[in-house]
């Protein structure tokens, strides 16, 4: 992604902007240029830390696994990280970025999925994303899991790939319940003529998206891997 | 700039949907001796045909942005290449139908500045889901051959790198981000100023709706106001000349508590009348809320319109061409001169001051010849200039409401203010100031300069005066939600003692208020913000025993400043005979 900005900066310095909410950075912040984030911002988008959910990454009183993660019986995703809880504002940032195309977002949500993963101590040869539909992507005009992947991946040194494509598109996810969903997910996913090739070599893979909500876009991409030749499919989103 | 919001839904439209996987949706053409644009190529075959004259150089691409390059500047980067030629096919029928819709069309949009995803979504609103993309198309094209409306790209990306500009808010330079674009299948501009609004960029297009030409007509428009003071007489008089006379601009300098609300109705009325339209425009969407309800009471006619983040579609649907229009200023880049008169309410205010952008979409939406009014409390040092100098046409209001004077700040030094708070040592000023509030049964604001401080101060209250520390206290630093709440139980009364920095200097008003101004020296407090703090205190008729000090290690000019101002515009107030009564033991002469 080539930033206009970096050129710019050079020749005028304007006052630093916080890059969720806008406001100017004054004193007293997180100043650190990999977030440029406001101290507001931070703390009211809530990182998940503590006990978490060993399989989803679901914050929790103590550590171990979740009811949800108990009570699936066939699972293809290995294991999901989250860097934030799933509030109201996450959401509103998330959104931002999705629908009203801030793209500028995928820069701090990117680099703080890297220090998620960092943290994690995750080992793996590849980054991939979860696709949009054709179409969908045409409309949107970029997808925001892959900004995010490939802000990750620049800043972990890991290469991003696309090795999956969506075949099918599917109506919106959150007015059905789960077996609809899993239902509807089934074979909507595929693997692209990259993935084919890459999957021979590569078999540890990590799965970017924006939200795990109940794992099933995750769980369906995992399963389409998995079937190409991965040994292990794990996942990193920015909410949880 | 404030983050995601919800007042424009767009379901996402198909966007110049591809053909057969071909991106093939916006031309140039040759026509009567220049390069045009055209959305819908059939359209102006119909058009040109009808005056004689021939299409020539078809052109074809996939974005706004390469075809308004090649119309504006000659050849666009990469040669010829981008734009290809195609053939033209004959007869072409234009519906009759189709005039009609297009007069509806840009009756519904006039005076909007909108991107192609809102001019869709827009049209799905008045027309039901039933307008196909094609038709749009053909309507729109058929005003842009009339002049109805002017088509840009939603970012300019001339030739010269330095000239790239957001055409709808007008940012350049680093708040212009280059990506890759699955739209235009390249890489394409986007603005990442005024994205909250719906995205700018380079390959889609903005459109300006012309207002229609309007006509001689006068209404009778009813105004449901109290009765105004003299001193809010002579101020809405002077501002209804300024009207009248066609200025383009005025300051109104009102104090705070003055009532300025009131003063400018009876100019928003003559507005009307005269069939014109009023956007009232606020920094804060609570400030939009607060006008609109007053809107509402004093206009219950002319069903006014408030628009904001937080305000949902579902809520102004009906109201969409009221003359009366309240909203947040970042709104404005979605009008092209559409009103006559523009009210930009406590311009001295983030995000205003100083945004060069929102200036312009203030600009922009008032109508050549029309009026924008800026009203505030606290001008800044160069408006005075320009009032005195002549160049800048002011309206003052020297005096509150209810006729009693501004509450003068008493300032006092204490040396080494901090560190006697730290260690505990008395600070006497400060203890009475206390006790003061405690006797006279009120409420105090205790402004500082950061938000680390308050412990220090909470200690040295526990330290020195535990009578007064077992009172209710509150911090107002922390998050914003805390904030909120802190505030609102000091407005209920809940809490006695309430710790502020200067991000509460304008929204907090309660009856009985005392105001101190802790470590008044810092350079965070501007004069504008200490004047701000003082008109807090005093605001009601029945309580006038509130009090203001600033204290402080030394005298800044920024004190020095406020004290002389507030003095001056009491001076200004008295010598008008808009004091009712004059409490002089009200005015402490600065003490050491
Ligand atoms: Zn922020
Ligand atoms: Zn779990
Ligand atoms: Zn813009
Ligand atoms: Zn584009």
């Amino acid at each position: 992604m080539f930033l206009v900005s970096e050129l710019w900066d050079k020749w005028f310095r304007s006052p630093e902007e916080c890059r969720v909410c806008g406001s100017p950075l004054g004193g007293g912040v997180f100043a650190g240029e990999p977030h440029r984030v406001c101290n507001g911002c931070l703390e009211r988008l809530e990182p998940i830390c503590g006990g978490i959910c060993r399989r989803c990454g679901r914050p929790m009183r103590t550590a171990g696994v979740c009811r949800d993660c108990l009570r699936r019986s066939r699972r293809e995703l290995d294991v999901n990280r989250a860097c934030f809880r799933y509030t109201s504002f996450t959401r509103d940032c998330i959104h931002f970025l999705k629908y009203r195309g801030q793209e500028t977002l995928a820069r701090p949500f990117g680099s703080f999925l890297a220090a998620a993963v960092e943290e994690w101590k995750w080992r793996g040869d590849l980054v991939t994303y979860v696709p949009l539909h054709p179409e969908k992507y045409r409309e949107r005009g970029f997808n925001q899991a892959e900004l995010l992947a490939r802000e990750m991946g620049r800043r972990l040194w890991i290469p991003v790939r696309s090795l999956l494509i969506r075949v099918r598109s599917t109506s919106p996810q959150s007015r059905r319940n789960r077996s609809e969903r899993i239902r509807e997910l089934q074979g909507s996913f595929a693997l692209s003529d990259l993935g084919k090739r890459l999957l021979r070599t590569n078999r540890r893979i990590l799965v970017v998206d924006d939200v795990y909500t109940t794992g099933t876009t995750l769980n369906e991409c995992a399963k389409v891997l998995k079937d190409g030749g991965a040994s292990r499919v794990d996942s990193v989103t920015v909410a949880r | 700039m404030v983050g995601p919001s919800k007042d424009y839904p767009f379901a996402p439209v198909s966007y110049f949907r591809t053909q057969e996987g071909k991106d093939v949706r916006v031309f140039t053409y040759e026509a009567a001796g220049s390069r045009r644009i055209s959305l819908h190529l059939p359209t102006d075959l119909y058009f040109w045909e009808q005056s004689g004259q021939e299409i020539k150089q078809v052109q074809v691409y996939s974005s706004i942005g390469q075809a308004w390059r090649k119309q504006s500047g000659g050849r666009s980067r990469g040669g010829g290449g981008m734009g290809a030629a195609i053939r033209l096919e004959e007869d072409i029928q234009i519906p009759a139908e189709r005039e009609e819709l297009s007069r509806g069309l840009w009756q519904v949009l006039e005076g909007r500045a909108l991107l192609w995803e809102e001019v869709c979504f827009w049209t799905k609103q008045w027309w039901g889901s039933s307008v196909e993309e094609e038709t749009l198309r053909s309507l729109l094209q058929m005003m842009l051959l009339r002049e109805q409306v002017r088509m840009l790209p939603g970012v300019r990306t001339p030739r010269v790198a330095w000239h790239w500009q957001c055409n709808r808010c007008g940012a350049a330079g680093n708040r212009l981000m280059s990506t890759p674009c699955a739209r235009c299948n390249q890489f394409c501009l986007f603005c990442t100023h005024c994205t909250m609004l719906g995205k700018s960029r380079s390959c889609v297009p903005l459109f300006l709706f012309r207002p229609r030409p309007k006509e001689n007509v006068r209404r009778s428009v009813t105004m449901r106001l109290p009765v105004l003071t003299g001193a809010q007489q002579e101020a809405a008089c002077q501002s209804v000349d300024f009207v009248r006379n066609g200025v383009s601009r005025f300051l109104l300098w009102a104090v705070t508590g003055s009532g300025k609300t009131e003063v400018l109705m009876p100019v928003v009325r003559r507005v009307l009348e005269r069939g014109g339209r009023v956007l009232w425009a606020a920094p804060r969407r609570d400030v939009v809320d607060e006008i609109a309800a007053r809107m509402e009471r004093v206009f219950p006619e002319e069903k006014p319109l408030a628009i904001h983040g937080e305000r949902s579609w579902e809520e102004r649907k009906n109201r969409l061409g009221s003359p009366l229009v309240t909203a947040t200023v970042q709104q404005a880049w979605r009008f092209y001169r559409r009103f006559d008169l523009v009210v930009v309410d406590e311009a001295d205010a983030y995000p205003l001051a100083g945004d060069r952008t929102l200036q312009m979409g203030l600009e922009r939406a008032t109508v050549r010849g029309g009026t924008q009014c800026w009203v505030t409390a606290t001008p800044s040092p160069r408006w005075k200039k320009e009032a005195v100098k002549g160049k800048l046409s002011l309206v003052t209001l020297p005096s509150r409401y209810h006729g009693y004077p501004l509450p003068v700040p008493r300032l006092l030094r204490v040396g080494g203010l901090w560190r006697r708070l730290e260690r505990g040592k008395p600070v006497e000023p400060l203890s009475s100031f206390f006790h003061r509030v405690l006797d006279t049964d009120g409420q105090a604001l205790i402004f500082i300069p950061g938000t680390s401080d308050p412990p220090r101060l909470l200690k040295w209250i526990h330290h020195t005066a535990p009578d007064i520390a077992a009172r209710t206290w509150a911090t107002a630093t922390g998050k914003e939600k805390e904030r909120r709440d802190r505030v609102e139980a000091f407005r209920k009364g809940e809490v006695q003692f309430l710790i502020a920095t200067t991000v509460l200097e304008r929204g907090v008003t309660v009856p009985r208020c005392h105001v101190v101004v802790v470590g008044a020296d810092h350079p965070v407090f501007d004069s504008a913000s200490l004047i701000q703090m003082a008109g807090r205190v005093g605001r009601s008729p029945v309580y006038q025993k509130g009090r203001v000090l600033f204290l402080a290690d030394v005298h800044t000019e920024a004190q020095k400043t406020a004290v002389r101002e507030i003095k001056e515009l009491n001076h200004r107030a008295r010598q008008r005979g808009f004091l009712v009564v004059d409490e002089e033991e009200n005015e402490h002469v600065p003490s050491e």
